[in-house]
């Protein structure tokens, strides 16, 4: 409103004044009576029309002002809720990290005195249940902790860099060393050699297609895991391909799932995280997964990391 | 070597916590007095030596926790590194916590350390024998009474 009228009456002034002394220094110039009648008439042509010019600026800027308005208030409101959310997310994440897990890791310590001091009080079936207490507690810490892992996945802002998938394989090695020497398991890897991309965010995505590769291999063939990588365009695919158990069709879909699993808990030890950690991430970049397999006769995992992003 | 008890000032709310780290402490045999207050005002009131605490010692140790209730672990520490006649204890974060933002706040306003508890129970034990170890015997606190 302010702003609109501000701008009307300047140019209504502006003009105005043009006119006026515009009137003047030709008079002055010239200095003819009969012109001094006809500037007379102009001067009033120009005042008349300028003013309606005027009228209609302050009308249109007024309108146009309104909806920028509107639009300004709306972005404000999305920002203030999405700010919200987002300190609501950081709640939810120190819950997690904190509140979740002091009742489950001091009930844990204290069945773990328990065990220590009366254990042998008690009988075997006793010792069971406190066993199976502690493993249970001690899981369930294990899934609040992965829960945050998710949760923080993607709100990590990494640069894209060119990445060697050589270093980077030898890096993830290091990091598995213990399962892969206690499984014997060898790592190759071929194809193109470097791509672009978030070098962390990779790096995870890999390193949990290798630990499952290693993890769900067929004793006592060792397992071996071969990484390749092919361009495409648009595209760059990387596939991890293991000798081990394979998944049966079925469950192609609902691996990427959280917390879903296929074996029992206390024989392969994961929460069901790794495989959706690595969809969040490859749905991030927009790159997509999947898997093909078939039971008895090892899996391959496929994703692709887009070139343009 | 100093060989009088030592006054370690406990800032705990749960109840299951004070018992296992007074365990912890009975088992590395540390000759020490282990006083726990279970919300922040307390831990004021013991420091300010306010009633009910007007006989107590100054403590030569404090751990603290950072979730408690009426007046939080960083506020605690807050006050703690403000008062001129507290400043030298030592105060140790001893929490269930491993979030960034109390890790910095902690560092930030003056804790001497940051631990986050572990779940394995002599992996707690080891712990409060490594606290005792560097900030009873190796390190030199100054003597002030």
């Amino acid at each position: 409103m302010k702003t609109s009228f501000k701008i009307a009456t300047i140019y209504a002034l502006s003009g105005i004044l043009w006119i006026l002394l515009s009137d003047k220094l030709l008079l002055l110039i010239v200095g003819d009576e009969d012109l001094m009648e006809i500037s007379y008439i102009q001067t009033l042509k120009g005042t008349f029309y300028v003013s309606f010019t005027a009228v209609l600026l302050f009308f249109l800027v007024n309108s146009y002002h309104r909806k920028l308005n509107e639009k300004i208030r709306s972005l404000e409101l999305l920002n203030q809720q999405l700010k919200q959310s987002n300190s609501e997310l950081e709640q939810y994440a120190y819950i997690a990290s904190h509140d979740l897990q002091e009742p489950l890791r001091v009930t844990g310590s204290l069945l773990q005195r328990l065990q220590q001091k009366y254990s042998d009080k008690l009988d075997d079936k006793a010792n069971k249940y406190i066993h199976l207490s502690i493993e249970n507690a001690s899981r369930m810490r294990k899934f609040v902790q992965d829960l945050l892992e998710f949760s923080k996945v993607g709100n990590m802002n990494e640069t894209l860099t060119t990445v060697n998938l050589a270093e980077l394989t030898e890096e993830i090695k290091l990091d598995l060393e213990k399962i892969i020497t206690e499984n014997n398991a060898e790592i190759r890897v071929s194809g193109v050699s470097v791509v672009v991309a978030e070098r962390l965010k990779l790096k995870q995505v890999l390193s949990n297609l290798i630990s499952n590769g290693i993890k769900y291999s067929n004793p006592p063939v060792p397992p071996v895991i071969k990484i390749h990588t092919s361009e495409t365009p648009s595209d760059w695919e990387i596939s991890v391909t293991d000798n081990g158990i394979g998944i049966a069709p079925e469950f192609h879909q609902r691996i990427f799932e959280l917390f879903q699993r296929l074996h029992p808990s206390s024989e392969n030890g994961g929460t069901g995280i790794g495989l959706a950690i690595a969809k969040k991430i490859v749905d991030k970049w927009s790159g997509s997964i999947r898997v093909e397999s078939q039971l008895q006769s090892g899996s391959t995992f496929y994703f692709t990391i887009p070139k343009k992003r | 070597m100093n060989m009088r008890p030592i006054n370690i000032l406990l800032v705990e709310d749960n109840e299951g916590d004070i018992l296992l780290t007074a365990e912890a402490l009975e088992e590395v045999n540390i000759n020490n007095n282990l006083y726990a207050v279970r919300d922040g005002e307390q831990a004021l009131d013991f420091l300010e030596r306010n009633p009910p605490f007007a006989n107590e010692q100054l403590p030569d140790l404090i751990l603290l926790d950072i979730n408690l209730p009426r007046k939080n672990g960083i506020e605690v520490l807050k006050h703690i590194k403000n008062t001129r006649v507290l400043r030298h204890i030592p105060v140790i974060i001893l929490t269930t916590s491993s979030s960034e933002s109390d890790i910095s706040r902690s560092y930030d306003n003056y804790a001497n350390c940051y631990i986050t508890k572990p779940s394995d129970i002599s992996d707690f034990t080891h712990i409060m024998k490594v606290i005792e170890d560097f900030w009873m015997r190796i390190v030199k606190l100054p003597n002030l009474t």
